[in-house]
């Protein structure tokens, strides 16, 4: 059974007040919108975890890259 | 949001004292989405960002991906491989670059519409015949086989130029199935075996069998393919793919037959002639004069 809780009275109703059936909360829409961010949030959370696996993959090949051929620059220092 | 089911009314206001109340659930669900949202958006630039940054690590072999593709193409297109190239005089006279192969002419070295002399000077290959008012012929070695290259004039002028591979008579063709093949193509034409004629002793020893042959074969057309696209005529049209390459090699090696194969260039129209005479292999690849040509 809903209640609803006044702040400033601090006094709760269960009924409404015109014809004394006890009152409801609609709460699907903020359901849906949860449901739909919590599922934006795993999605682009995977695809950034992917992105980092790639992203790791890459920066090993440049390093072996980088080894062999190494630039200009590089060289001098050696 | 409260509300009444009965008379459909939304209770936003404290019957006891009529001051305003919110739906403290819905607002913490309404908090915790956009919350949700906010991560999302945090994880959707963060990935652009990684996606950028793994784009730049992966440049370098992007590039070298890029020029060995270059390199490859260039590789491909080299099967007529023309002679040491000797410096140009000037830059006037430097060949232009073909469009076909890759090649800085349309034909080796030359251009149509060379002169005949300038051609006999400038061919480093052994000269076979020139004899012939229309036509000189050479000795080169393509693919570790003999090979006739063959220019052809018209009013002394470079119409057309010809690479002709000759095999040996094929063995065991005796023990092929002969009554379950097809007659494909057509039969080879007197021009084709009048060059037996000619060349009686330019034969290759490799391509003396049907797996040879079908190997030759098969890597001179996906060749020209590669380099080409797709022929824009074929003696088989669309039957082309309704048969296996053994069995378009078993049928013209049997029963001499030819194949044909055309390709349209901006500058030249090449030809590819796959045929048999007396069970002995002949291709021959063409270059001709778009302008001039039939």
């Amino acid at each position: 059974m809903t209640t609803l809780h006044c702040h400033h009275c601090k006094q709760k109703t269960d009924e409404c007040p015109e014809c004394k059936e006890p009152i409801e909360q609609k709460l699907t829409l903020p359901t849906v919108l949860i449901i739909i961010s919590l599922l934006l949030t795993c999605h682009t959370g995977y695809r950034w975890y992917l992105a980092m696996e790639e992203h790791e993959k890459a920066q090993v090949l440049r390093q072996a890259y980088l080894k062999k051929h190494p630039p200009a620059a590089l060289k001098k220092t050696r | 949001m409260y509300y009444c089911s009965k008379c459909q009314k939304e209770i936003s206001i404290c019957p006891a004292c009529k001051q305003r109340v919110s739906d403290a659930t819905a607002l913490l669900f309404y908090q915790i989405a956009a919350v949700c949202f906010a991560v999302a958006a945090v994880f959707f630039l963060l990935e652009l960002e990684l996606n950028e940054k793994t784009a730049k690590a992966m440049q370098p072999f992007k590039d070298s991906a890029e020029i060995a593709e270059k390199k490859a193409k260039v590789e491909a297109v080299d099967l007529p491989k023309p002679p040491k190239k000797v410096a140009p005089a000037s830059k006037a006279q430097a060949p232009k670059k073909s469009p076909i192969r890759g090649q800085t002419a349309d034909f080796r070295t030359a251009l149509w519409g060379t002169s005949r002399s300038r051609i006999n000077e400038e061919e480093k290959s052994q000269l076979l015949n020139d004899e012939s008012a229309y036509n000189l012929d050479y000795l080169d070695t393509i693919n570790n086989l003999d090979t006739v290259v063959r220019y052809t004039f018209s009013s002394n002028r470079l119409d057309s130029g010809h690479y002709i591979f000759f095999g040996e008579r094929c063995a065991n063709l005796e023990q092929l199935d002969q009554t379950s093949l097809k007659k494909i193509g057509d039969s080879t034409p007197k021009s084709i075996q009048s060059l037996f004629a000619i060349f009686p002793k330019l034969r290759n020893k490799t391509p003396a069998d049907l797996k040879s042959v079908e190997l030759f074969y098969h890597e001179m057309l996906t060749s020209l393919v590669g380099q080409l696209g797709e022929p824009v005529e074929r003696t088989l049209g669309e039957d082309e793919s309704l048969l296996t390459i053994d069995q378009k090699v078993a049928s013209v090696m049997v029963f001499d037959r030819t194949l044909s194969y055309s390709w349209d260039t901006p500058k030249s129209i090449v030809d590819l002639v796959f045929a048999a005479h007396e069970n002995t292999m002949y291709l021959c690849i063409s270059f001709h004069n778009r302008k001039t040509a039939k």
